[in-house]
């Protein structure tokens, strides 16, 4: 049995050298495949590190991209805030403006219905005392003495006056009210007209030399301006007279690049000192006695252009004549 | 000259306005026969004969009517549109005499047939001056339809 086993032994021996050698075989070709796929694997990562870096790049950008979108969104947010604020205020102003129009509007009103009090509820006492005073002067004149037919007369004429006065007052009123209706206007033509005007309603025969020079058309209310040359040209008239040779000049000259009108006289002028009371409603600066007249003129001239935009000032010295100015927005 | 002349209404609540206007018409020398209304209800009585009225022939209507705007109860306004909107008065001239001289008064009473609107002075030379050119014009110079 020794060397039947023993060549049993060996034919096994031989068989299991194969199989180690076939298992040797496969266990190389499995490393052989390992390796490959290692290097595929290897390959693949390190397609993956390139693109990671790609991605992290982007992220980057994308990062970069979101926090500049940050600060735009901040700016942005700033500005809406800011916008809010500004609506919220236009809203506050709108509602200031509605409600000062609506205090407006009744305060209108309320002068619309105290000018009709005043002309018609004062007017009628006035022309009361001023009718009944003149009828018991005319009708029992021979009953009073020297002394009472003096006192008649300063009712008759303090009642005159109150009537100027309140009718004044009204035409003042009015003009806050009246609409501007503008269009070019020839002011040298105007101011001719005024002339007219004026030298055919005053009652006294002025002998003043008038000089009407060439001056550039403006754009203004022409019923209102024609005004303005009337009450400017009447003052020019009144405070002239008395000169031996009283002389009136209506032109235009440029100041500080603006054309500004005037009327200028040489008549008893005025003192600088009450400059601020020259344009004052009521406000007169000679006697009653000298120079009639309520003291509305220059207050009405001042209105007038104030309400176009524009601006008036006046020179003048005592004996020597004023000049008053006016220019108009151009 | 007629025997029996047209009265003169004169509507006016101011006792002093009522009398100077008077007195002005007087001395004009106008013979028209003066009838004064205190406010415009009554006026409108007096004009159409009712109320107080109503005895009146309405058939006699005034030659003019001096108007006064504002009064109490019936204002003026209200009295010149019915005037104004009935037949039988409606070709009676009708001067507004008042005190106001609102543009918006001038131009509401021109628009509801006002014949003249005439603004009362405060000199009583000017009043009587008026009230003779008035009365002269609408009772001398104007004709009305027959």
């Amino acid at each position: 049995m020794a060397l039947q086993e023993k060549i049993s032994e060996g034919i096994e021996f031989e068989r299991i050298q194969t199989d180690l050698a076939n298992l040797f075989e496969g266990y190389r070709r499995e490393k052989e495949n390992l390796a490959e796929t290692q290097k595929a694997v290897l390959n693949i990562l390190d397609d993956f590190v390139v693109e990671k870096s790609k991605l992290e790049n982007y992220q980057k950008a994308l990062l970069n991209i979101l926090d500049d979108y940050d600060s735009e969104k901040e700016v942005l947010q700033g500005s809406q805030k800011a916008l809010l604020n500004i609506l919220d205020d236009y809203q506050d102003e709108k509602n200031k403006v509605e409600k000062t129009n609506e205090e407006l509007l009744l305060s209108n009103k309320e002068l619309e219905s105290f000018s009709y009090s005043i002309s018609h509820d004062l007017r009628t006492p006035i022309r009361a005392i001023n009718s009944f005073t003149t009828i018991i002067q005319r009708k029992y004149l021979e009953k009073f003495d020297d002394e009472g037919k003096e006192l008649i007369n300063f009712v008759i004429n303090e009642s005159v006056r109150m009537g100027q006065l309140i009718d004044d007052l009204l035409s003042f009123a009015r003009l806050g009210r009246k609409e501007l209706h503008k269009s070019f206007t020839d002011m040298t033509a105007l101011a001719k007209e005024a002339v007219n005007k004026v030298l055919s309603l005053e009652e006294v025969k002025y002998k003043a030399k008038i000089s009407v020079k060439r001056m550039p058309p403006s754009f203004c209310d022409d019923s209102l301006m024609l005004q303005v040359f009337i009450n400017l040209i009447s003052n020019a008239l009144k405070f002239s007279e008395r000169k031996t040779r009283p002389l009136i000049e209506i032109g235009c000259s440029i100041q500080h690049n603006s054309t500004f009108y005037y009327v200028k006289d040489n008549g008893v002028g005025f003192d600088m000192k009450f400059y601020d009371k020259l344009f004052g409603v009521f406000q007169r600066l000679h006697d009653i006695e000298d120079f009639k007249g309520t003291g509305i003129g220059l207050a009405i001239v001042q209105r007038i252009i104030i309400r176009h935009g524009g601006r008036v000032k006046a020179e003048g010295k005592i004996n020597e004549g004023a000049s008053f100015y006016f220019s108009l927005p151009e | 000259m007629e025997q029996n002349l047209s009265e003169i209404l004169l509507v006016e609540d101011s006792p002093g306005d009522a009398r100077l206007t008077t007195f002005a018409l007087q001395s004009a020398e106008v013979a028209n026969p003066i009838v004064h209304m205190k406010d415009g209800d009554e006026a409108l009585d007096y004009i159409f004969a009712t109320g107080a009225y109503s005895q009146r022939n309405k058939e006699n209507t005034p030659v003019i009517i001096l108007l006064d705007l504002k009064m109490p109860k019936v204002n003026g306004i209200e009295v010149l549109k019915k005037i104004k909107s009935e037949a039988i008065t409606k070709n009676i001239p009708v001067i507004i005499f008042t005190s106001s001289q609102l543009t918006s008064e001038v131009r509401k009473c021109y628009s509801l047939g006002a014949n003249s609107f005439v603004v009362k002075p405060y000199d009583f030379n000017k009043f009587e001056q008026i009230i003779k050119e008035i009365s002269t014009y609408w009772l001398i110079i104007n004709h009305f339809p027959q």
